[in-house]
């Protein structure tokens, strides 16, 4: 298969500088910690379960990938609506790079892990979509009474233990490849949580034409450091900077921050 | 990287150091002329089946592992040339065994004696299931090979330790050029490679499917083909060849193959030289194929160095996907413009956290070379 899709161990780099009285904290995304979605099953259609999850209609390269099966990244958000990304499961014995589509259902519970204690307004899925759509957004619909499909997965959070904190956007800089660009904005904490909880991760989906074109940031803190939603407890506001260093270049590429409040495609051009 | 796949880098690089003995580099390459090895012509006919099936599910049960050294010191001469014994198929189900030529079989044999005496080691015993020793030292300062330029994407493509995450595949879009237009597209949704007038060279498992132990019908091969385009045609097939040791013994080490066509494209794309090396530094290498998650039917290519040289595999971080199957793995030396295929790439990532290619020891070498002889 595939793409060689690897996840960072240690999280982005944290850079905190002061100027003047206020400080901001700089997270950074280097290309080796990007993770494409260039080589996650498509998303073919979505359904929501009556506990916090969903069913997805998946298709993947082959049988073996189908065997294999998704694995899935999500976290709460301080604005109440839990998101999930739709990534491939590695096979530890390789899986054959022959092209011959298998579809396969899969049930995605997002369990305690996921939602310490939480429950979420709505689900949001991001996933590889079919051609032409450039990233599937979805929240499923049609609610089931029960776990149904072929394979009952677990969603995993995107780091343990952790929750999404609201980030509010200022300002977008771009610069050449491959520095990249960045982005600003500050960010909410609970009390007792610093900058230096956070962490950033990139996830670069594909266009119908195979080029990358959206990159979806995720911010995540430790769940007792996610403050937000109607039961406010934030007192601590950074002012943060996450800068995305990508080889890539940015004509016809766009930015999502799912820890905004209502996220937003952003232009990079 | 990974933690594990960290520790898992210096594991290896350790045992490379220990082996390292003092040997004088051996290799062979064919550059792209008929050539004459001696297939023998010995051959038994019988009926193949075929798996036509559309939507046909590959291998999903693997019930194959690496032939790690404890197997392999076991391979008697009998054992190693049924591993290498020809498979050929027609389209109508006829069947023709080819045996190894005796270079062939003495290759692998001497190879378990290699492995055979280097397990004498204890500290690295555990390690010697697939270590090639010999191998460039770690940070790349001994890599050779550079990117086949395909227009804008040297600029574009980044050294191999920065590539992992981010999709950084080329488009290539001058697939009539060479040798670009040696590459093409075979129906049951691999990549493959012209290495002679009318040879392809391919997976194993793009010819033969072990999880039914049924050859496959849809073979026919597609040179430079770029979207719906296919400047020199769809081109049928003759014959498709591949060892007992990938149709019967199902193991991935063997998983290699060529599909010989109906007619000789060869002579207007040109075809690709292929050869192996003992010991084979950590090159910079090629790929090109025909992923399944790009537009239907285009060409894209991948450069990265490769990160662990195996005595069968060759693994990298280069960026692939289901449909590279096939794609063949080739050096370009700068200092001579000369390109040679060491690998076939086979498989995506697996516990090593790296995709993998089948690679061109002296036994694949000399079973290429006599196929091409005698087809």
């Amino acid at each position: 298969m595939r793409l060689a899709v690897r996840f960072a161990a240690a999280g982005a780099v944290v850079f905190v500088s002061q100027v003047g009285m206020a400080q901001t904290t700089t997270l950074t995304v280097s290309p080796r910690e990007i993770v494409s979605l260039a080589n996650a099953p498509e998303v073919l259609e979505l359904r929501g379960l009556a506990e916090p999850g969903f069913i997805a209609r998946l298709r993947f390269p082959n049988s073996c990938y189908g065997n294999a099966g998704p694995s899935v990244r999500a976290g709460f958000s301080a604005s109440g609506i839990a998101y999930a990304i739709v990534l491939q499961r590695t096979d530890p014995r390789g899986c054959p790079d022959i092209f011959q589509p298998v579809e396969r259902d899969a049930v995605v519970r997002l369990g305690p892990e996921v939602l310490p204690g939480v429950n979420p307004r709505a689900v949001r899925v991001i996933g590889r979509p079919v051609p032409p759509e450039v990233v599937h957004l979805a929240t499923p619909s049609g609610e089931k009474s029960g776990p149904a499909g072929e394979t009952v997965i677990e969603a995993q959070p995107f780091a343990a233990g952790a929750g999404l904190p609201r980030f509010a956007f200022a300002r977008l800089e771009t610069l050449p490849p491959p520095q990249g660009y960045g982005l600003h904005g500050q960010v909410t904490l609970a009390p007792g949580c610093a900058a230096a909880d956070l962490r950033a991760q990139l996830y670069e989906a594909p266009n119908a034409a195979g080029a990358a074109a959206v990159d979806i940031v995720v911010l995540s803190a430790p769940a007792r450091c996610v403050a937000g939603g109607s039961n406010d407890r934030g007192t601590s506001v950074t002012d943060l900077s996450v800068r995305v260093e990508t080889p890539q270049p940015h004509q016809n590429r766009y930015v999502y921050v799912v820890n905004e409040a209502d996220p937003q495609r952003r232009p990079l051009f | 990287m990974t933690p594990h796949t960290r520790n898992l880098s210096v594991l290896t690089f350790s045992a490379v150091v220990l082996l390292c003995a003092p040997s004088v580099a051996q290799q062979g390459v064919d550059p792209g002329s008929t050539g004459s090895g001696g297939g023998q012509p010995n051959s038994t006919q019988r009926e193949a089946s075929f798996d036509n099936r559309d939507q046909f599910v590959p291998p999903s049960r693997l019930p194959i592992q690496d032939t790690y050294v404890k197997q392999e010191l076991g391979l008697s001469e009998e054992q190693a040339r049924d591993e290498l014994t020809g498979i050929a198929v027609t389209p109508d189900g006829k069947v023709e065994f080819l045996p190894p030529t005796d270079e062939a079989v003495k290759g692998l044999i001497e190879r378990v004696q290699q492995l055979k005496q280097r397990s004498e080691l204890p500290s690295v015993r555990t390690l010697l299931g697939s270590e090639e020793p010999g191998t460039a030292g770690p940070g790349g300062t001994e890599q050779q090979g550079a990117n086949e330029d395909a227009g804008s994407f040297a600029q574009k493509s980044v050294r191999a330790e920065s590539v992992i995450g981010a999709d950084t595949r080329v488009q290539v879009t001058n697939t009539t050029a060479y040798p670009f237009r040696t590459v093409g597209r075979i129906d049951i949704g691999c990549s493959g490679t012209l290495i002679g007038p009318r040879h392809v060279l391919t997976a194993g498992h793009c010819v033969y499917n072990i999880d039914n132990d049924k050859w496959y019908s849809q073979l026919s091969f597609s040179p430079g083909q770029n979207g719906s385009t296919r400047p020199y045609g769809k081109i049928g097939w003759s014959r498709a060849i591949s060892v007992k040791g990938w149709t019967q013994n199902h193991k991935r080490d063997y998983d290699y193959a060529m599909i010989v066509l109906s007619s000789d494209i060869g002579q207007t794309t040109g075809w690709m030289g292929y050869g192996w090396k003992n010991p084979l530094p950590k090159y910079n290498i090629n790929i090109d194929g025909y992923p399944g998650d790009k537009p239907s039917g285009t060409m894209w290519h991948a450069f990265c160095g490769i990160d662990t040289v195996q005595t069968y595999r060759l693994y990298y971080a280069c960026d692939t996907f289901g449909g590279m199957s096939g794609s063949k793995v080739h050096v370009f030396f700068n200092s001579d413009q000369s390109r040679i295929i060491y690998g076939i790439h086979a498989y995506g990532v697996d516990s090593t956290g790296l995709n993998g290619a089948t690679r061109i020891t002296e036994s694949v070498f000399n079973n290429l070379k006599s196929w091409k002889a005698k087809y």
